[in-house]
């Protein structure tokens, strides 16, 4: 693995110069409640890179009500953060979380799932 | 005033008595309810008494309504009630000395009491003058017969001197009974067990055990004007096995039959509680067993010194069916289990999990043996998926019957299903989730949904926060008092209803903001038994910071008292108690607490009242 997840209030530029984000927390939200926390993704590869930003994990009626975004105006269940030069950092991936009502009232957890890709390298 | 769990109970006390549970073979209900709320319990109160017992208040209280008229018998008596839709209670005392049935029915005034009436007539020697007594019925010991009742007439169902299945119809206003209709059976009778139940169109559904190399369990319609149909077999023991003493008949609200009833292993010593249902009013029967929870054991009825799990069951006019049952938990002790059998369309059933009721109430190593269904005040149709409408009556103790007088009798009581075998949550049931397990490409991400603000739940912490939530501890810190709140902690072991339930309170010192709401001087009392009695008008509205979650736990102690966290604060020399806790939210952010803060005085006790849901 040759990136790491970095907090989106960071202001050092540097990848290798932010420790490691080790999650987040959405904390309490009641159903229909949307809430949106971002992140950034820093480059510790030599080469330029891409980053597939997806939800994953074993809850899937949380995983369906996520969705993220890189304008932090238009939301879509996978984003790819493009363009990312070696020991940089990327522009912040806001994601937002809605439960749906009727949703299980309970704690969870689901993952922010990245896929990293040489520039120009198909993601197909 | 009532301070310990012997203040609800169904009956006191009944002495050398098999009393409520086991008065009878068809274990059935002997608790009745009638229009107007009154109950009538129907009990063996020794060996030589049946007793009618009446209670207006739920069945808190009960006073005898009805004493048997024979005191010098030395074989016993058993006692069943039932009721109609109309409301007319009929019970049947059974002296076996003389072999008579002795009907008494609830007599209506018209307006709104009732009162308990002989009927005008006794079956006697049940309907065969020239036997003797001994042999009247199959078992002399046990002479079987059982009662069901519809709108129009009543059904009582026995074992004749000649073994046959005999069944008359009667009412309690009018002077005579009907000839018996009888059904030779294929096989003797076993120990004059029966079952009934019937419906509004003149059916009667009779279930029974026959003896054959084998025991059967068999099923049989009367329908009133057509006599019997054809037998069916429910079930056949298994080699060497033998159907139990007690078996229990109900018909849900779609028209489906259900039997409940004991198949013994006596060589192996193992007991199955089977039951089986029928959409097809008996004639095809889907036989089930139950599979014992693990660590439990077979209950061995200390008055016939047999295995038995002394089923009962009732079927709601919507839901399906719930039973009951004794077995020993893994402590050796016996307790009596509630299970749901539940349908939403009549044909399919889905059994629910074991339930312990009565644990609650009844210390854990006393043993509770059994238990009856009994309908609720104010509910004409009872919902099976409801526990708020499904209430039974337990007994607890042996009721030893072999010995000549009972050192601790036994008690009865009651409660209803939420009470302990399905408790009302009072905060949201909460699902689950599964655990997702982070790798070298992925961000763990928690989330933590609520069902709403009605929850008794810690907003603060678990991250109902933004910036709204910080103006607000700001101004709190700007203009907020400091006061002194005392927490006090129910004690789940206690048996009272006062102060004494709870521990020493736990101290804090936190910010708030104190209004006057309402203050009036006190005003008198006019309904108290003082003349200086009098009721605290002093209302106060309390905000709390948004990180202060006043939360409350609640416990039903051992005393059977619901008992909550109470909260009092101090404030210029008063206590008051916080009540009607509110969390205010902007934006899905919590803000404040808003609460109402009475004053602690002579006329409000917070440590022995009676619980409000608002109150909360």
């Amino acid at each position: 693995m040759v990136f790491r997840f970095i907090s989106s209030d960071t202001n050092k530029l540097q990848s290798a110069d932010n420790i490691r984000l080790e999650s987040l927390d959405f904390g309490g939200m009641f159903p229909a409640d949307d809430k949106t926390l971002s992140f950034c993704i820093g480059n510790d590869d030599d080469v330029v890179r891409e980053y597939g930003v997806v939800a994953s994990g074993l809850n899937g009626e949380i995983i369906n009500d996520v969705q993220f975004s890189l304008d932090n105006l238009n939301y879509f269940d996978s984003v790819i953060s493009s363009g990312i030069n070696p020991g940089q950092v990327s522009s912040p991936v806001s994601c937002k979380y809605t439960p749906e009502v009727g949703s299980v009232t309970a704690s969870g957890t689901f993952l922010i799932h990245v896929d990293e890709f040489y520039a120009g390298q198909s993601t197909a | 005033m009532v301070n310990t769990r012997h203040d609800t109970p169904i009956l006191m006390k009944s002495y050398n008595s098999r009393g409520l549970i086991a008065s009878s073979h068809d274990s059935k209900n002997n608790v009745v309810m009638l229009p107007n709320g009154e109950l009538y319990a129907a009990v063996a109160y020794s060996r030589i008494h049946a007793k009618i017992m009446k209670s207006t208040d739920k069945g808190f209280s009960w006073a005898e309504a009805k004493s048997s008229a024979y005191g010098t018998s030395s074989q016993g008596f058993r006692a069943v009630a039932a009721l109609n839709a109309d409301g007319p209670i009929l019970a049947l005392m059974l002296n076996e000395q003389t072999d008579t049935l002795d009907l008494y029915y609830a007599d209506f005034d018209g307006v709104d009491t009732y009162s308990v009436e002989r009927a005008r007539y006794t079956i006697s020697n049940l309907e065969d003058d020239t036997v003797t007594d001994t042999t009247v019925v199959a078992d002399a010991n046990e002479g079987g017969f059982s009662i069901a009742y519809n709108d129009n007439e009543c059904f009582v169902t026995y074992v004749d001197a000649s073994a046959n299945l005999a069944v008359v119809l009667a009412s309690p206003r009018t002077t005579s009974v009907s000839s018996a209709t009888t059904l030779n059976p294929t096989n003797n009778i076993f120990g004059s067990i029966i079952s009934t139940i019937c419906d509004n169109d003149g059916n009667l559904d009779i279930v029974y055990i026959e003896n054959d190399t084998n025991d059967l369990l068999k099923h049989v319609r009367f329908t009133e004007g057509g006599g019997f149909g054809s037998t069916h077999t429910i079930d056949t023991a298994g080699n060497g096995n033998i159907l139990q003493n007690h078996l229990s008949l109900a018909r849900d609200g779609e028209g489906t039959l259900c039997v409940v009833w004991d198949d013994w292993d006596t060589s192996a010593n193992t007991l199955t509680i089977k039951y089986a249902t029928s959409t097809d009013n008996g004639v095809n029967w889907d036989v089930n067993s139950l599979t014992r929870t693990l660590g439990h054991s077979v209950y061995n009825d200390a008055i016939v010194s047999d295995e038995i799990s002394r089923p009962n069951i009732v079927g709601g006019a919507q839901g399906g069916f719930a039973f009951t049952y004794v077995e020993d938990n893994s402590s050796a002790v016996p307790k009596t289990y509630v299970r749901v059998l539940t349908t939403t369309d009549g044909s399919t059933y889905t059994l629910g999990q074991e339930q312990e009721i009565a644990k609650n109430n009844v210390p854990s190593g006393v043993a509770v043996v059994g238990a009856k269904f009994f309908r609720p005040n104010g509910t004409k149709l009872m919902d099976i998926s409801s526990p708020d409408l499904l209430r039974v009556a337990y007994q607890v103790g042996e009721g030893d019957s072999t010995t000549t007088n009972d050192e601790g009798g036994v008690d009865f009581y009651q409660e209803l299903l939420r009470d302990s075998a399905y408790p009302t949550n009072l905060i949201s049931d909460l699902g689950t989730y599964f655990l997702d397990v982070v790798d070298d490409k992925s961000l763990l991400v928690n989330v933590f949904i609520a069902a709403g603000p009605s929850e008794n739940i810690d907003f603060y912490s678990l991250g109902f926060t933004g910036n709204f939530t910080q103006r607000y501890i700001d101004a709190f810190n700007k203009i907020g008092t400091y006061v002194r709140i005392l927490r006090y902690d129910p004690d789940q072991d206690n048996e009272m209803n006062d102060r004494s339930a709870y521990g020493a309170p736990t101290e804090i010192e936190e910010l708030a903001l104190f209004d006057p709401v309402t203050y009036s001087f006190p005003s008198p009392a006019l309904t108290a038994d003082v003349t200086s009695g009098y009721t605290e008008q002093d209302i106060r509205k309390i905000h709390l910071p948004p990180f202060f979650h006043p939360f409350r736990d609640f416990v039903i102690n051992i005393g059977g008292y619901l008992k909550r966290t109470v909260w009092l604060i101090e404030y210029d020399g008063n206590y008051y108690e916080l009540s009607q806790v509110i969390p205010r939210f902007i934006t899905n952010q919590i803000c404040f607490y808003e609460c109402n803060g009475y004053v602690v005085g002579p006329s409000r006790d917070p440590f022995s009242r009676t619980i409000l849901p608002s109150e909360t």
